[in-house]
């Protein structure tokens, strides 16, 4: 690169424009970058998608042979492995049940804060206990060592999304008396909690929709061993022999995570800017982003259910359950409704992956 | 990271020089195999089950106590292998908590107490907590030693109590001068001679009730950990540094910087005529100082022989004399 | 599970603690002896090695032997922060961190690094350090980083109970002696051959690839019992790449494990646990540390092709052959 040093000389001529290669470019300017691609008609991604366009994903279940669930979710070049393991909670002789069956009624922050931060959640939360693990060497950017800002948010925006979807139903993680089945209410001796911890191998963006369906399939692929309690020993044995499916809410919620990236427009005649949504941004992206939109949207196949060749948009009866947006830019109404759309596709394909990935033999 | 010592670079040099000589010259004029003096004392804390003090000129001076106390099994009637690997507990502590105390504060140096460089040195960084690598190794060497694999003894038998009881040993290694790279010897030298003088109260109640077990409180009755007239014995872990051809028992901090190789050796002694056993073999960390750049990097198989081997002929005398004295100390008490 | 304040930077279990679940089985069905497998013993398991597979970092490796599934990245060689308590390294300082994932083993494991991960971390390091040219390196720090996600050990059966006629046994299992070095033996040999790839995979210059290997002695179970031990001990089978489970009828006796140079013919890192007699001088562990070493040749044959697939990979992609300066010279040191 010919870099020249000027005397700062008035009245000479405008010096010659730098130039740079792309991938210079690239590294020292951001936020151009990534404009200029955008102003492209139509536009592209620096990283070739379009912006509606999300990456492709692989999913695994049940790899791991210590897990009671687990699902490797690999989306471009964000990578993560999610394991759950069930562990006994038993109830002493004092305790009221009660505690745990809540489901911790509106999960406020404040309320959810003190819940799962706190001493250790009594509620119905606490017995669903998400993690997510960013320091193992998965990206340049993230310092090992104990969880940062971005690891503590994302735990915690599992935790609250696995609460107000009620993901889990409760009744597979009761452990009974077994010694009096036939009663008419059997006692409830313990409780399974749920401990799912989600490893990011490889980081580069939207590390919250990876982790969210690698939880939702990891939990679908779990097993739990029969367990119940045994009164000669005075604690809660699990049968080697029989096992059970953990059972979750009959429609499965996805997110789809969109990055919006300010791009300048001159809409009449005044020049302003205008947010794009970009679909699944990678890491690139999401540090030019001024703000992230996370939808959680449960969608119903219908009829279609089973062969995702036919699939139309049109058909899939999407329920928006959740759209967070932190604030910081505008979005028009439409944007939304485009995003709903977006997001739909999204969980069909989620679910489409996931039904494939059930049905293949172990 | 290796030890640090105050030694520069050219001096460094010229102990590696010194050491690589056919016969090789050591600064405190040993003879390769030849062991510093130790001043050793057992028995001597009286709250203890067990206790020894040793010190070492230069590699410092170190006391062991040994608490047993009465734990009844994590379960109701039985104990699966996971919870019995808990009824030993070995910590290791620096005095003043300098070093050892603050994992941060020895720069590199890495938390907890680093064996020469076995543990806890160059591989943890500063933020871990704890007791860094020199308890792991001694309660490996604990477990796997005496008897060991194979044989069916094991330590954790002589624990057993009852039925649902069991002892729990806390074995403290407090290290009287700040360093954060003691010599194995003196660690696991103290606490040998610490096990050899442990004695637990005898059961008085039977052994097959699950009630809190009774003791009687005569200790003229009280049944030794390890027995004194029979095998196994406690094992005891001896360093053995490299340096060139020559090979160097019970190395001094110094010698460990200019060392190209260095293994930490621990053994059992298996009979009467003082021939041990090896019951663990680890790679130590060492300077590399004095050498030159692209010499050796690894331990060749006939070095590792020639290591093993010194070690082999010395010890079993070291542990023995260790042993004969722990038992004078003990019976003139 | 103790009491201990919550860590606040994590969701926490509830208050009342969690106990791992265990099994009850019943005597007459038995122990369900895991399989045995048909491999002769003198050959490792197949190796599944592959590196370059995370983008955002220097260099990375994934490994996977039967269970044992690791995943490694290399970050760096960077330089060290410029603060007034970082003190002048002449060499470039290697950090090495070993972490199970909480669900890789038997017994979830906890976030922070217990005394047996900073124990194969710092076992890592010693094999890896040596090989490694820091003096190309000052003032820089390389960090090797493994996690696990998943490893062999001994399944439920640690957690189970067996009931006899109403009362609860406790047998000695026959892995219970000497099983975690087996199990961490694996672990660590997989580590270093892993994390050899990696920093091959990152372009930091090395002496010599180091590859891991393992081998395990075992006597007959019959002749320990019946007779002395010295009798056993002349009949002894090795293992290369120990499963958990001992052949049918066999007890082990001793565990090698050895980071090992093949191009110098140098063990960088040795790991020997268990009884190893001296009868005759230093034979009985020279066999224990051949076998080993045989063992980690048969995993640097796969880690050259690794390493080659990787520089063809580079080639194709680029049309250059300038990274291929280091592992070209990986090439003609198969051992």
């Amino acid at each position: 690169m010919p870099t020249l040093i000027r005397q700062p000389n008035s009245g000479e001529r405008q010096p010659p424009p730098l130039t740079f290669s792309t991938s210079l470019f690239r590294q020292i300017s951001p936020a151009l970058y990534l404009q200029r691609h955008l102003l492209n008609n139509p536009p592209t991604r620096p990283n070739g998608r379009n912006p509606s366009q999300c990456r492709d994903f692989t999913l695994t279940t049940n790899s791991l042979s210590h897990a009671h669930g687990s699902a490797v979710v690999r989306s471009g070049d964000t990578a993560v492995v999610c394991g759950i393991r069930g562990e006994i909670l038993t109830i002493a002789p004092g305790d009221d049940p009660s505690r745990f069956e809540s489901y911790n009624g509106s999960p406020t922050s404040a309320i959810h804060a003190c819940g799962s931060r706190g001493a250790g959640g009594a509620s119905w939360g606490g017995l669903v206990v998400p993690n997510v693990e960013l320091s193992t060497g998965c990206s340049k950017k993230y310092p090992l060592g104990p969880p940062g800002g971005l690891a503590q948010t994302l735990s915690d925006q599992l935790h609250e999304l696995v609460n107000v979807t009620k993901l889990v139903s409760l009744d597979s993680l009761r452990i009974y008396d077994g010694d009096n089945d036939t009663t008419s209410k059997m006692k409830i001796k313990g409780y399974w909690s749920l401990y799912i911890d989600v490893l990011c191998i490889s980081l580069d963006g939207n590390i919250l929709d990876a982790a969210w369906y690698a939880i939702v399939a990891a939990l679908k692929s779990s097993k739990l061993p029969f367990a119940s309690w045994n009164q000669i020993e005075e604690r809660v044995f699990c049968d080697p022999s029989r096992y059970h499916p953990i059972s979750l809410r009959q429609s499965l919620p996805f997110t789809t995570t969109f990055a919006l990236v300010p791009v300048p427009a001159s809409a009449g005649g005044e020049v302003g800017e205008v947010a794009l949504l970009l679909n699944d941004p990678d890491s690139y992206e999401e540090d030019e982003a001024c703000e992230i939109l996370t939808i959680l949207s449960t969608t119903d196949l219908g009829t279609a259910q089973g062969d995702f060749s036919q699939l139309s948009l049109g058909k899939l009866r999407t329920r928006v359950e959740k759209i967070e947006k932190r604030g910081g830019w505008k979005l028009g109404i439409s944007q939304i409704e485009d995003c709903t759309q977006l997001a739909a596709s999204k969980a069909a394909r989620y679910i489409h992956t996931l039904a494939k990935e059930q049905l293949t033999p172990m | 990271m290796p030890p640090p010592t105050p030694l520069s670079p050219p001096e460094l040099s010229y102990l590696y020089t010194s050491l690589s000589l056919t016969p090789p010259i050591r600064l405190d004029l040993r003879q390769p195999s030849q062991f510093r003096p130790i001043i050793a004392e057992c028995s001597f804390l009286p709250h203890c089950n067990g206790s020894s003090r040793i010190c070492m000129t230069e590699a410092g001076e170190c006391i062991v106590g040994i608490k047993a106390e009465v734990e009844k099994d994590a379960t109701t009637k039985y104990a699966t292998v996971i919870e019995r690997e808990k009824w030993i507990e070995v910590s290791v502590e620096v005095a003043g908590g300098g070093v050892a105390g603050a994992g941060s504060g020895s720069g590199g140096g890495g938390g907890g107490v680093g064996i020469g460089g076995i543990s806890g040195a160059g591989g943890a960084t500063g933020r871990d907590e704890g007791d860094g690598g020199a308890a792991v190794w001694l309660k490996e060497g604990l477990l796997a030693g005496g008897g060991g694999a194979g044989a069916g003894w094991s330590i954790l038998d002589r624990l057993v109590i009852s039925s649902g009881w069991h002892w729990k040993l806390y074995i403290d290694v407090l290290l009287l001068t700040p360093t954060s790279h003691p010599s194995p010897l003196l660690l696991s030298t103290a606490v040998n001679m610490a096990l050899s003088s442990t004695y637990l109260p005898k059961l008085t109640s039977p052994h097959d009730i699950d009630d809190i077990p009774t003791f009687s409180d005569d200790w003229a009755i009280s049944t030794p950990l390890y027995e004194p007239t029979s095998f196994p014995k406690p094992p005891i872990s001896l360093p053995v540094v490299a340096v060139g051809d020559n090979v160097f028992l019970d190395p001094s901090v110094a010698e460990v910087a200019a060392a190209e190789a260095g293994l930490v050796i621990t053994l059992s002694l298996v009979d009467e005529e003082g021939s041990c056993d090896v019951v663990g073999v680890r790679s130590m960390e060492v300077g590399r100082a004095g050498g030159k750049e692209g010499e050796r990097k690894g331990i060749g198989r006939k070095l590792l022989r020639e290591m093993v081997g010194a070690c082999v002929k010395e010890a079993g005398e070291v542990i023995k004399g260790l042993g004969e004295t722990t038992q004078k100390q003990m019976f003139r008490a | 599970m103790a009491a201990k304040a919550p860590d606040r930077r994590r969701n926490n279990p509830p208050s009342h603690g969690t106990t791992p679940p265990v099994f009850l089985s019943s005597a007459s069905s038995g122990a369900v002896k895991p399989k045995q497998s048909s491999r002769p013993p003198n050959e490792i398991r197949k190796i599944f090695l592959r590196t370059g597979l995370i983008s955002s970092v220097t260099g990375s490796s994934f490994l996977e032997i039967a269970p044992l599934k690791l995943s490694i990245s290399v970050l760096g060689p960077r330089p060290l922060p410029r603060t007034s308590s970082t003190p002048f390294a002449a060499q470039a300082i290697l950090t090495t961190e070993v972490k199970f994932a909480p669900f890789a083993s038997t017994v979830r494991r906890g976030y922070v690094r217990d005394s047996s991960e900073r124990d194969l971390g710092s076992r890592l390091y010693q094999a890896l350090v040596g090989a490694i040219r820091r003096e190309l390196y000052p003032k820089s720090r390389i960090e090797v980083v493994v996690t696990i996600l998943d490893s062999e050990d001994e399944g439920d059966d640690v957690n189970t109970v067996y009931m006899e006629e109403g009362k609860t046994t406790v047998e000695t299992k026959f892995w219970d002696a000497g099983r975690s070095e087996r199990a961490l033996g694996v672990v660590l040999a997989g580590c270093i051959t892993a994390a050899s790839a990696a920093l091959a995979d990152a372009g930091i210059e090395m002496f010599d690839l180091v590859s891991g290997g393992v081998a395990t002695s075992f006597v007959d179970e019959v002749g320990l019992k019946g007779k002395g031990v010295g009798d056993a001990v002349s009949n002894k089978l090795y293992v290369r790449d120990p499963a958990i489970a001992p052949p049918e009828g066999k007890v082990p006796l001793a565990t090698c494990v050895l980071g090992y140079m093949a191009a110098r013919d140098e063990i960088s890192e040795l790991w020997i646990s268990g009884k190893v007699g001296t009868k005759n001088g230093t034979a009985e562990m020279d066999e224990l540390v051949d076998e080993a070493i045989a063992a980690a040749r048969s995993a640097r044959g796969v880690l050259n092709e690794a390493a080659k697939e990787r520089v063809q990979f580079i080639v194709d992609k680029t049309g250059t052959t300038e990274p291929l300066k280091e592992e070209s010279t990986d090439v003609q040191m198969t051992g």
